[in-house]
């Protein structure tokens, strides 16, 4: 079996070369951002998180815990296909059932890394396994993780041991798969939710347009319409040549799917805004709000509109759109949370440093030249000629091989990471502002009230230093005769190296000469002088 | 970490009282000794607590104020923290083991009061805190600005006692004090506590904390999980052996399975 690996892989590598020469543009650049973002790590991990973030002590998570959160969310696909597929027996999915696993797959695979990345203690990532403590979300989000992707090596496991030629486990393999399906859905389902939990303990911190008992259930639906496009868009960029080809009808199916997913988001996403009384014009018309209407109608309406229209969802333009504007709403919407909602409390502004965007961008340049390796190799979505079952009239409707105009397609994508950078800078403009206005009338301050404090200052009871050898006499310190009291000011002398803790002790007589040194009495009082004026016991 | 059982076994806590405070910055100059940190600048009246500063005081609201880790009598640190690295004392102190963080920074994003501080220009960071002087309760002795405190703005003591003495002195002078005991129930209630004459939003505390502790809203989901997981694994175990058979006994039957039918089976979640 090796052999013929060996035997095909030159083969395989020739069709790259000469794919990879007609998807110049792409594969350049998910090259130079990958390679940005190495060498963004090696400056993350060499210099450590201060000197290559932005991040702050009020602003502890910033873009890659959004990256995580898109990650994990445009990977939900590979519960929700394999559920309906497998547990569902909705078999008009299964031509999408790899390519859904892949994205799972190579989704958390990559979050893991970001994960690590963003970790203060990268060395330390293993205490997770060891170290528990039940009642904190990122508990369940970790082993859900861990979990998942093992069962997500399962699932796809035959697909790879197929490919090398390997049979001998696949028998067993489909014995055990089940419990595997079944736990695959169940962990995907908890910690898609769980990753809304996390922040259902911040309610004072998190602006109410994202903070919502409601968090659980709005991600889980909001992840379901966004991992189903991803897998649309991804499906409609592997096949744009039409040289692999899916059963024409699955993709209109699917994106019927993410229409009703969508539809019942929004309705959950508003009746939970109004019922907390958020929908309100003041909230609306803030910069917030603001953020929080091109979320919803970039994400929601918009691609609803576009799925409404039976004519689109047979186009791939149509197609393309749609799963484009869900992705870039669902982004808006993880970011929005991660971001512009901590923004107003404490008072503060973010935008990432260039290491952060370097290694973002370069984690999903590789997420998608993986996929586009993997679907290739593995033959995750088969070559043109196999489409049986399918009629030639629904070919026509849908030709696979018909490519949308690249300029479009290219301005398409360009438009996601150019809305976020517009909106961020927008954001820290606008709150800049606001910093400035906000601040411009202070409330008038009711003058600082030493008069109370000073009744209560007591002075510190006094200091005796005990009689030692050769000395004239003990020496008693007195705050009384030191401190103006009128106007005591302790850091004066005590920041200059007398100690604070120290007094407490008193006590034996210092070795001879050290209170004449001029750190300690010896600044002030001149040792040749009279001894009696100090040593007067 | 101070051993278990030398420990005080009643919670203790500071009452600070900012109408005594004169802002004389001993307490953060005691606190920089004891955790041999640099010596503050106490001529600042806007400094904000850092990984070298586990407390400071600032002009807030026309007042000196204290700033430094509340000592949440269920605290939101020690909930989220994946590895267990927070945990609350018996004696009173939110104790921090470094040795447990792996950096996720979760305490940071989710503690009420934003308190817990980051070493960012450190390649193996920490996180730093005030640790209530917990080595010193241990041996019986009250917390470094405590000790140092000429006005009494901030005391020390068990924590119920101090609570007692807050509300006494707003009964003895209520004009002199708002009625208001700040931490007692906020975030669940704290072992520091505060009582002023102008109110807490204007010292720069957060006056719209729910008095609940913070980590009943996770745990109010999270305690779900079991029996959502199984109740969810049964359901769809059905669910797959109702479609299955459905399947096999088409088959037998010689029809096409329901599920690949152009209408059948409209989708799954």
């Amino acid at each position: 079996m090796t052999a013929t690996t060996w035997r095909e892989l030159p083969a395989a590598v020739r069709s790259q070369v000469a794919v990879a020469r007609r998807w110049g543009f792409w594969g350049t650049l998910a090259a130079a951002f990958v390679a940005i973002g190495a060498v963004a790590t090696v400056q993350r991990f060499a210099l450590g998180l201060g000197r290559t973030t932005n991040l702050t002590d009020h602003f502890p998570w910033g873009l890659w815990i959004g990256l995580d959160f898109l990650g994990i969310g445009l990977a939900a696909a590979g519960f929700t296909i394999v559920a309906s597929v497998h547990i569902f027996h909705v078999h008009r999915f299964e031509p999408i059932v790899r390519p859904a696993l892949l994205t799972a797959f190579i989704g958390y695979v990559l979050v893991m890394v970001v994960l690590v990345v963003d970790l203060g203690r990268p060395d330390r990532f293993w205490h997770a396994l060891f170290m528990w403590n039940p009642h904190s979300v990122m508990f369940e989000i970790t082993w859900c993780l861990i979990l998942y992707s093992t069962v997500l090596a399962f699932e796809f496991a035959p697909v790879a041991l197929q490919r090398f030629g390997i049979t001998a486990p696949l028998p067993l393999l489909r014995k055990i798969a089940l419990p595997f399906i079944l736990a695959g859905v169940v962990l995907s389902t908890l910690h898609q939710s769980s990753f809304g939990s996390l922040y259902l303990i911040v309610p004072g911190r998190l602006h109410p347009l994202w903070y919502s008992p409601l968090l659980p259930v709005l991600f889980f639906m909001s992840c379901l319409a966004a991992g189903l496009s991803t897998v649309v868009f991804l499906c409609l960029h592997v096949t744009r040549y039409g040289r692999r080809r899916l059963p024409v009808a699955v993709l209109p199916d699917l994106a019927k799917v993410v229409a009703v997913v969508l539809a019942l988001y929004g309705l959950v996403r508003l009746q939970d805004l109004a019922d907390r009384g958020v929908l309100r014009a003041g909230t609306l018309g803030s910069y917030e709000g603001l953020m929080f209407a091109g979320e919803f109608l970039i994400g929601v309406v918009a691609p609803l509109a576009v799925l409404a229209l039976p004519r689109a969802r047979r186009q791939r333009a149509g197609l393309y759109a749609a799963s484009t504007l869900v992705l870039m709403g669902f982004a808006a919407n993880r970011m929005n949370t991660v971001v512009t909602g901590l923004e107003s409390w404490p008072h503060t502004t973010y935008f990432p440093s260039w290491q952060e965007i370097a290694i973002s961008l370069g984690i999903a340049a590789l997420g998608c030249t993986l996929f586009a390796l993997a679907a290739r190799y593995f033959g995750v979505i088969p070559e043109g000629a196999d489409d049986p079952g399918q009629g030639s009239a629904e070919q026509a409707a849908l030709p696979a091989g018909l490519p949308l105009p690249r300029r479009r397609h290219f301005a398409l994508l360009a438009l996601i990471p150019t809305a976020l950078l517009v909106a961020s800078l927008y954001a820290t403009s606008v709150l800049e502002e606001t910093a400035e206005t906000g601040q411009s009338p202070p409330p008038p301050a009711p003058p600082v009230d030493l008069a109370r404090g000073l009744a209560a200052f007591e002075f510190p009871r006094d200091v005796t230093f005990e009689r030692g050898d050769g000395s004239p006499g003990a020496v008693t310190f007195r705050h009384l005769s030191h401190v103006d009291a009128r106007a005591p000011e302790c850091a004066s002398c005590h920041a200059a190296g007398f100690s604070l803790l120290g007094r407490e002790r008193g006590g034996p007589a210092p070795a001879a000469g050290v209170m004449h040194d001029d750190r300690q009495c010896g600044r002030c009082h001149d040792a040749a002088q009279d001894c009696g004026f100090c040593h007067a016991g | 970490m101070s051993n278990p059982a030398s420990e005080p076994h009643t919670p203790q806590g500071l009452l600070i009282d900012t109408t005594r405070c004169i802002g004389c910055g001993a307490c953060s100059l005691a606190c920089a000794e004891r955790n041999g940190l640099p010596v503050p600048d106490t001529a600042r009246r806007d400094a904000d607590l850092s990984d070298r500063a586990f407390t400071v005081v600032r002009a807030q609201g026309g007042r000196f104020v204290r700033r430094l880790c509340m000592h949440c009598d269920e605290p939101t640190c020690a909930s989220v923290c994946l590895v267990g690295a927070f945990r609350k004392t018996a004696g009173g102190p939110v104790v921090y083991d470094e040795s447990r963080c792996i950096g996720c920074r979760y305490c940071m994003q989710a503690c009420p009061f934003t308190v817990p501080r980051y070493e960012w220009d450190k390649v193996l960071p920490r996180v730093r805190k005030c640790d209530l002087c917990a080595p010193r309760l241990a041996e019986g002795r009250p917390t470094a600005c405590a000790a140092a405190c000429p006005t009494g703005a901030t005391r020390f003591g068990p924590r119920d006692a101090l609570l007692a003495e807050a509300r006494a002195r707003i009964a003895a002078e209520p004009g002199r004090y708002l009625p208001q005991v700040y931490g007692a129930v906020e975030a669940g209630g704290t072992s520091v506590l505060l009582i002023s004459d102008v109110s807490f939003a204007a010292l720069g505390y957060p006056d719209d904390l729910p008095h609940e502790a913070l980590p009943a809203l996770t745990w109010r989901v999270m305690s779900q999980v079991p029996r959502f997981a199984v109740t969810a694994g049964v359901f769809l175990a059905g669910v797959y052996w109702i479609t299955n058979r459905r399947e096999e006994v088409a088959a037998e039957q010689g029809r096409p399975a329901p599920g690949d039918g152009p209408d059948a089976g409209r989708e799954a979640p």
